[in-house]
């Protein structure tokens, strides 16, 4: 794996991150719940995603990504992921 | 459906996306009538329906007639009711323009946060806000809907949109018709003057679509790979969003004009400005293209066909055409995604460096 490809997991695993705790944040607060309840709920809610990301993307069957021009020509077909690129190490 | 509310005060109303105040014993028409039901109904507010306006104004009804040359004639007044996204009132310029090119004063009735978007067009006479006044439609000479069209399996938005309103649109002619706005013209220069070097490729990237069914989940990584490697790059995205992923991390050198002005209408000047665009299957790409700026769009539960087909400046990324894509679903959420995260698979498979070759490929033509 090379520098780049680190950083992009890196970076992935925070989004992933960022967006969940923003809809769990949403549903705790709307929930009647204080924050820190609600930072303690995502703290676990975080470790069971990771376990449970891997799991149900085996289930998935990855295809290949097209890249077209305007005119709708292909100019490139990317070969299945296999879900490389999730969080699922 | 047309309504009232059976009161003697005005009434405060709040969806999940605006407020407004009707008034008591007042006509209103709304489109998007569940979701008003379901608030009068927890509410306890008391309400009359009075009909749907195919029934109401049957002779009024642009799209159901065999024949609609009788409402296009100078002076004529159409008014076109809808409560989709901005990416809708967009479908619907060029159609709008004909009108107006044909004599017709067309105005529009769209949600509060997307009367913005065609709001002062050369184009268009008026932008109203829903609910409207069931008496502002009546005095129209013809009213369109398009309930159910816009989204049609299969067909390209603006043949479809072509077949129902039967205004003849040459195949050149079905892309958005926006013109920037010369205030929002004037902020954008002063936005990149201050903030972007000339040197630089700049590249806005959308963070989201409206529904996560359209979200690509990698928008954030993108950009700092885009960041990385020396581009300039522009976060598109709600205020909200914005603020609260500048909060949670580190945002630093990025570049938000939503936090100098919020609106669709200013963002379609600082995309004019740009060398990319970069973003999900909503509204930002049809802007870029009305303004001329290439655009990498990624498409997962709609078919780039049914949206681009006649469009010059986007290209695009989506799976092949397999297992669980392009299933056309409206949902906030996709039933097959992963209860954290709650992107859709077709579209968490285009990794960030997938879409890092191809804005290389663009960039480089």
């Amino acid at each position: 794996m090379g520098p780049g490809e680190a950083l992009i997991r890196e970076l992935e695993k925070k989004i992933i991150e960022i967006y969940t705790r923003i809809d769990i944040i949403g549903e705790a607060i709307t929930s009647n719940l204080d924050e820190e309840t609600a930072m303690k709920i995502i703290s676990r809610m975080n470790k069971v995603s990771m376990e449970k990301l891997g799991k149900t993307w085996d289930g998935r069957v990855p295809v290949k990504t097209i890249f077209r021009d305007p005119t709708g020509k292909i100019i490139k077909e990317y070969p299945a992921p296999g879900w490389k690129y999730g969080i699922s190490d | 459906m047309v309504f009232q509310i059976n009161s003697n005060k005005p009434v405060e109303i709040a969806t999940p996306t605006s407020k407004f105040k009707l008034k008591p014993n007042t006509p209103y028409y709304f489109g998007g009538w569940g979701v008003l039901k379901q608030i009068f109904d927890t509410n306890g507010i008391k309400y009359s329906m009075l009909g749907e306006l195919e029934d109401l104004i049957p002779d009024k009804v642009f799209t159901k007639r065999k024949n609609n040359n009788d409402m296009i004639f100078n002076g004529s007044k159409i008014l076109i009711t809808r409560s989709g996204g901005a990416g809708d009132m967009l479908f619907f310029s060029p159609f709008i323009k004909w009108l107006h090119d044909h004599g017709c004063e067309v105005r529009l009735a769209c949600k509060e946060q997307y009367r913005e978007v065609l709001s002062g067009q050369p184009f268009m006479a008026a932008v109203y806000r829903l609910p409207i006044e069931y008496r502002i439609i009546k005095q129209q000479n013809g009213w369109i809907s398009a309930r159910g069209v816009i989204e049609a399996f299969k067909y390209n938005v603006y043949d479809m949109l072509v077949t129902h309103l039967r205004i003849p649109l040459k195949d050149e002619e079905k892309r958005p018709v926006f013109i920037p706005l010369d205030e929002n013209e004037k902020m954008a220069d002063q936005f990149f003057e201050k903030y972007v070097e000339k040197s630089k490729k700049v590249i806005a990237v959308q963070l989201n679509a409206t529904a996560n069914t359209r979200t690509w989940p990698y928008s954030i990584p993108l950009a700092s790979l885009l960041k990385s490697h020396g581009y300039k790059v522009i976060l598109l995205g709600s205020y909200n969003q914005i603020t609260t992923l500048s909060q949670m991390s580190n945002m630093n050198g990025y570049l938000f004009p939503q936090l100098v002005k919020n609106d669709y209408a200013f963002s379609a000047s600082i995309v004019k400005r740009c060398d990319l665009l970069v973003g999900p299957d909503s509204a930002m790409y049809h802007f870029a293209e009305a303004v001329g700026t290439k655009a990498l769009v990624f498409f997962g539960p709609f078919k780039p066909e049914n949206r681009i087909k006649y469009y010059k400046h986007v290209w695009t990324l989506s799976p092949e055409e397999k297992y669980c894509v392009h299933c056309q679903s409206h949902e906030g959420f996709c039933k097959r995604s992963n209860i954290f995260t709650n992107f859709s698979p077709c579209l968490e498979q285009i990794s960030p460096q997938i879409a890092f070759e191809s804005i290389l490929h663009i960039l480089n033509l």
